[in-house]
């Protein structure tokens, strides 16, 4: 594999920025004296984040402690012990996790670990006092449970341990990080801690690089490629220099050596990285409906409603409710809107025809595309005046937590119809004919889960019961109350004299 | 208690109306060796399940009434596993299969096979009985898994199947069981049974109010009696209620009055996105899309000229099949409620040019 055997061998040979490198270098140097504790390192796949901390690593002389999924601290017990046989994977990865934390903080973990500095022979005797830890993958997080005791393991660690910290975090889309995600790893007061803490990002690898060291190997191994074809490279890597050479690779392995004339052209699709655009870019391009303009007149859209929605990661269904949630806003006539809300009911229907005909897992069907057609096209087709633009807010559609509340507050009237009623009637009925009446009747039996509405009817009723009597004495009441309740909000003192 | 499970009626000659079907309950009651099938169907709150309880009083004795419930699981042949209660006696099993969702067929099959190999041996009767609940949930293959199982255990189980509408069930098993269609009682009728049981609880109630409930009631004696309770507990104090007394309606009812004025009050997509808020707080709360759906047209029809009636209703019963057919309610809904809009702000725009 090219990526290997082209792995950049000093810090001057990596293709992240130098003055990057530099930094890196002087935060690793110099926290010791200024008690920082932890680096991350933020940046897409494949820009060289780690091979970057390795080197330097390696140029500094400090062996790098790492944790990685297999470790397992009781070292040549695996295999043998049964409790690793029989114990639940994610539950042990984890506290392996905190005993590897423990172990290396402390600072004498190093001689069972493996270390993968190569010159770590050499070094075990005195590298236990300058090691860099390195936390590469994380355990699997799935869960609040294990979050929370993740964070907590690493927040101890922070605490406790004497040597840097470097964590990597590969997580971002287009180029930048979620403080969110960052957050559910970390605890917000470390990571925020200014002194402790520092945050880098790295970015991708920028095109003369990527061209320079592609050309770099590909005369290395004897292949020639023009620059029109590198630069091709890089634009569907995005940046990412280990795709970029494998792709290299790939289209050098076809041909033989010394074979320069043919000008080779990536075929579109063929080997394109799958890019998938974020929910906001893809909804935003469809709710927006742009329309190039030839002569003033607009005429055709500017994108592919299909191949967007294919392409987004949301899915048809969840695009969907995505647009239908947010389509009001870039409406201004209601019956445009309406029109829109037509066509979105009948995508909808036939994606749900789908699922009951059992077709599910096949997502080609026929039905799913035009569905797919539809929405795509629902917007650019009804909204004739769009709305001006402004500034949108992009929110998860409230569906879903509608959903879940729904199916929560199903089971809920589900017991309390089994609690009151011997004679067990279809819950559809308990819902609409008896529980509105239950509440009234026996309201501390009713969950407050279910008030919502009864609150807004109780409104509604007690409206109406001061409407009725409009007697002089009952007017004389109400200001009265009025009085009160403004006395309420100045002292309480008053509220005595008003008694006495 | 609720006055609704206190004052029912637990056997035939204590009905209060459709005295007919009750005579003929009882005949049936007396000859249980030729008994067919029944199924019972009509509105909600029309005393179905009241009848059939009491049918198996007069079948098999009072212990039919000693009612314990259970839960069972099933497994599928596709390995899921599914729970169902279900409410038995020594003598009888009731469940609503629909609750299985698309497995329905499997609980039916099982719930059968298991009755019909095990012979009554505390009545001298010698057949059990099935009854399953709300029929029309069942899915196509079930019915006619329904269908055949009727016939090979005829001899040692009879089923009672009861649901609001029979339009719902396929015809071969309407074939196989006598209809007992049980009307909604009339507005006259609930009067009565309203006074009889606040003269039980011994409170006063005015004939004009008794006369009120039960026209609020849409004839449904269930939903009469929980009003009369709710207005009773309104009133507090232990006298009667008084003739003025507000009557208590659903709270949802008034939700839906409420979303219809303000639709009918502004069209726009802003008051369609608040409209949404509405119908959004209606579904969390457990109410039926397609009941959402109805009172809400209903509501509509109230104040709408005659000219664009019939296009409202049209594309209400539209959407309403649309939610029928698929999973995805709130589209539909709200197309419904822009649609709407969009008709009426025309008619509005042609009314006043």
């Amino acid at each position: 594999m090219w990526v290997e055997k082209f792995t950049p061998k000093s810090s001057s040979d990596l293709c992240v920025a130098p003055k990057k490198v530099k930094e890196i270098m002087s935060w690793i140097q110099g926290c010791k004296k200024k008690k920082q504790k932890l680096l991350i390192l933020v940046g897409s796949p494949g820009v060289g984040k780690s091979t970057t901390i390795r080197l330097i690593a390696k140029e500094l002389n400090l062996p790098i402690v790492s944790w990685n999924e297999s470790y397992n601290p009781r070292g040549e017990q695996e295999g043998v012990d049964s409790r690793s046989l029989f114990s639940v994977e994610q539950t042990s990865a984890l506290d392996s996790f905190n005993e590897f934390l423990q172990q290396s903080g402390a600072g004498f973990g190093s001689l069972q670990l493996m270390s993968s500095s190569p010159d770590n022979a050499s070094n075990n005797s005195n590298s236990n006092s300058n090691s860099i830890i390195l936390l590469e993958d994380l355990p699997n997080l799935h869960g609040k449970n294990a979050e929370l005791r993740f964070r907590t393991y690493l927040s101890n660690h922070l605490q406790r341990s004497q040597l840097p910290t470097v964590l990597i975090f590969s997580d971002v889309s287009e180029g930048k990080h979620k403080p969110e995600d960052l957050e559910r790893l970390i605890d917000p007061n470390d990571l925020y801690d200014n002194d402790r803490t520092t945050i880098m990002q790295i970015n991708p690898v920028t095109k003369p690089k990527m061209k320079k060291i592609l050309s770099t190997i590909a005369k290395r191994e004897k292949y020639y490629f023009d620059s029109n074809f590198l630069e091709e490279i890089h634009h569907q890597s995005h940046g990412d220099i280990r795709h970029a050479v494998m792709t290299l690779q790939l289209h050098a392995t076809g041909r033989s050596k010394s074979d320069c004339a043919t000008t080779t052209t990536l075929h579109k699709g063929q080997n394109n990285r799958d890019t998938k655009l974020s929910a906001f870019h893809s909804l935003g391009k469809i709710l927006y409906a742009k329309r190039a303009s030839i002569n003033g007149v607009d005429s055709r859209l500017t994108f592919d409603p299909e191949a967007i929605l294919e392409r987004s990661d949301l899915g048809v269904d969840g695009s969907l409710r995505f647009l239908e949630f947010h389509s009001p806003d870039f409406f201004t006539d209601i019956t445009e809107l309406s029109n829109a809300y037509g066509h979105f009911s009948d995508a909808a229907f036939l994606l749900g025809h789908d699922t009951v005909s059992g077709s599910r897992s096949n997502d080609n069907g026929s039905a799913f595309k035009y569905a797919s057609s539809i929405a795509g096209r629902a917007v650019a087709n009804t909204n004739i005046h769009p709305a001006p633009n402004k500034f949108r807010q992009f929110s998860r559609p409230k569906v879903f937590d509608v959903i879940r509340n729904g199916k929560q507050n199903q089971i809920l009237v589900d017991q309390l119809s089994r609690r009151l009623s011997k004679c067990h009637c279809p819950l559809s009925n308990f819902v609409t004919e008896s529980l509105p009446f239950v509440r009234q009747i026996v309201p501390q039996d009713v969950d407050p889960f279910l008030d919502n509405l009864y609150s807004v009817a109780m409104q509604r009723h007690k409206e109406k019961m001061k409407v009725i009597p409009e007697n002089d004495d009952d007017l004389g009441l109400k200001e009265q109350q009025a009085l009160l309740d403004i006395d309420d909000i100045a002292e309480f003192d008053s509220a005595d004299d008003l008694s006495v | 208690m609720l006055w609704v499970d206190k004052y029912r009626p637990t056997d035939l000659v204590s009905l209060d109306y459709h005295d007919d079907i009750s005579q003929r309950l009882e005949s049936l009651a007396k000859n249980p060796a030729s008994l067919p099938h029944l199924f019972f169907y009509g509105p909600s709150g029309a005393g179905k399940r009241t009848r059939i309880s009491a049918f198996l009083g007069a079948l098999f004795g009072p212990s039919a009434h000693k009612l314990k419930l259970n839960q069972r699981e099933f497994t599928t042949p596709t390995g899921r596993t599914v729970e169902i209660h279900m409410i038995s006696s020594d003598y009888h099993i009731e469940l609503s299969p629909g609750d299985a969702g698309t497995s329905d067929r499997f609980v039916i099959q099982d719930v059968l096979k298991d009755i019909a190999s095990s012979k009554n041996i505390r009545s001298s009767t010698e057949i059990k009985v099935v009854v399953l609940h709300q029929v029309d949930r069942l899915s196509k293959q079930a019915q006619a898994a329904l269908r055949r199982t009727m016939e090979k255990y005829a001899v040692t189980c009879r089923l009672i199947l009861c649901c609001d509408s029979p339009s719902k069930l396929i015809a071969p098993l309407r074939s196989r069981c006598l209809g007992i269609r049980v009307a909604a009682p009339c507005e006259d009728e609930i009067a009565k049974i309203l006074k009889t049981v606040a003269s039980k609880e011994e409170f006063g109630l005015p004939n004009s109010v008794a006369i009120k409930l039960a026209r609020e009631s849409d004839r449904n004696l269930r939903k009469a009696l929980l009003m009369l309770e709710a207005a009773k507990v309104q009133a507090a104090g232990n006298g009667a209620i008084p003739e003025n007394q507000y009557l208590p309606s659903a709270d949802w009812e008034v939700y839906i009055r409420q979303l219809a004025t303000d639709i009918t009050k502004e069209q726009s997509p802003q008051t369609l996105m608040a409209a949404r808020e509405k119908l959004y707080e209606l579904l969390v709360n457990c109410i039926p899309a397609s009941t959402i759906l109805k009172s809400l047209t209903g509501e509509l029809l109230n104040n709408l000229d005659d000219s664009v009636k019939l296009e409202v209703i049209e594309w209400a019963s539209f959407y309403e099949h649309r939610i029928a057919m698929g999973s995805k309610d709130i589209f539909h809904l709200e197309a419904f409620v822009a649609k709407f809009m969009a008709i009426y702000k025309k008619y509005l725009n042609d009314l006043f040019g």
